[in-house]
């Protein structure tokens, strides 16, 4: 699929993710959801391991609701906690709609490579070139801190062994101590990083880089007829809600 | 941005933000009652290039940062777009405050001037914060999950953010202030 499409559908659904309002209505989107994975074609396991993280956090946000809500009947009550019937059932309505809305965009960046993300975001960004924001520009050093992630953090992995062979302890001490454990990895590591950037900035210079003249794509991508189908399904589950919401 | 900086530089600002986000990557969560609030050292590239070029390259780098962490952690969405666009506030606050307070003490002796850093960052760190956190941020995103609350958003800014900043003031002046002095030796 088309990044943009896949952006412009994942934001589609978090908007109607928040019109959802009664059980049949969330049920519709867990279907939409659940069609989603599937034809994503992402491996289950790998999905789950994407969503384990975030979960946490959800479950966290629903035991606050339900622990302290404010209205509705009753059924448990112990100094300033109150559980409520509508407590609980609003907790499940989070947990809900939370959960949906990580499934999305975990589908986007399970099934979509960061810089196809990217260039996605810069070409639904693009009208605010007439504003004389630099939407290429920025994206460009995405592209470019994107590229140096994992070579930093290999950079980060031998610095760490090399202190520690040197003897350096970064366990223990007092918080002057660990700062200046923490100097000892930072500084080699931002050398690291201003030569990687010396070297690249001399290899853009030496060929010519200019910033504010039109460029062309590596990847081309076009809309075709899955866009268009997938498209059209999200359009019809987004009436249906509209309709069977309170 | 193209009038500010040349080719050069712009790489430099990227290769921070990367420096920047690959930090944001070890964050740890300090304050037990609010889990999503965590402390990380991304905000040593930023201060160190807003020191080296100025405040429009801190800011590109936090800007560079947090859109490069909500794409690939956040999953471009717009929940987790309140608590990128908190942290990026963060680190505009912190730049802006160790900048202005490096520049303008200049002819006291160096201790002196480290730690009236220290304390006006962290100052102005969680009076912002807390601000922002009282009438945008927690309120937003409330409302954008739809929780229905028996506790007031006050309480929460007084147990937790107040604490977290005032944390993460002191922890990451501290740093800033050993790495800072041994880096601009080297880089002169």
């Amino acid at each position: 699929m088309n990044p943009i499409m896949k952006i412009i559908l994942t934001f589609y659904f978090t908007l109607i993710v928040f019109l959802a309002n009664n059980w049949i209505s969330y049920a519709i989107l867990w279907l939409l959801a659940i069609i989603s994975i599937y034809f994503s074609g992402i491996n289950i396991k790998t999905f789950f391991n994407g969503i384990k993280a975030i979960l946490f956090i959800i479950l966290i946000t629903v035991i606050i609701q339900i622990l302290f809500s404010v209205n509705g009947n009753v059924i448990f009550n112990y100094g300033p906690i109150k559980i409520t019937n509508l407590g609980i059932k609003y907790g499940i309505f989070i947990f809900f709609r939370f959960t949906l809305i990580v499934i999305a965009s975990t589908i986007l960046t399970l099934s979509t490579k960061p810089l196809a993300i990217a260039y996605g975001i810069e070409k639904i960004m693009s009208p605010l070139n007439k504003l004389h924001f630099p939407v290429e520009v920025l994206s460009l050093m995405i592209s470019i801190a994107l590229r140096f992630v994992p070579t930093l953090i290999d950079e980060i992995s031998s610095i760490i062994k090399a202190q520690k062979a040197r003897g350096a302890n970064f366990n223990n001490g007092n918080l002057i101590k660990r700062a200046n454990a923490i100097a000892s990895i930072f500084i080699p590591l931002f050398l690291v990083a201003m030569n990687h950037a010396s070297d690249l900035g001399d290899a853009m210079v030496s060929r010519g880089y200019k910033s504010n003249v039109k460029r062309s794509q590596y990847h081309h991508y076009h809309i075709n007829h899955i866009d268009w189908i997938s498209c059209f399904t999200y359009l019809l589950f987004g009436v249906l809600i509209v309709f069977i919401r309170k | 941005m193209e009038n500010h900086f040349d080719v050069k530089q712009l790489v430099q600002l990227a290769i921070l933000a990367a420096v920047s986000y690959v930090l944001m990557l070890i964050a740890i969560p300090i304050i037990p009652v609010a889990p999503y609030m965590k402390l990380d050292l991304s905000d040593l590239p930023i201060l160190i290039g807003t020191m080296m070029m100025g405040i429009s390259a801190g800011i590109t780098i936090a800007t560079v940062k947090s859109l490069l962490y909500w794409i690939t952690i956040g999953g471009a969405s717009l929940p987790s777009l309140i608590g990128v666009f908190s942290s990026w506030a963060a680190s505009i606050v912190l730049l802006l405050a160790v900048f202005f307070v490096l520049k303008s003490f200049k002819s006291h002796t160096r201790k002196l001037k480290w730690i009236m850093m220290i304390i006006l960052a962290t100052l102005a760190l969680t009076i912002a914060m807390s601000l922002l956190n009282l009438y945008v941020v927690t309120p937003l995103y409330i409302n954008m999950i739809g929780l229905k609350l028996s506790f007031s958003v006050p309480k929460l800014v007084a147990i937790a953010v107040i604490p977290f900043n005032i944390i993460k003031g002191i922890v990451i002046g501290i740093i800033f202030a050993i790495i800072y002095p041994q880096l601009s030796k080297i880089i002169k």
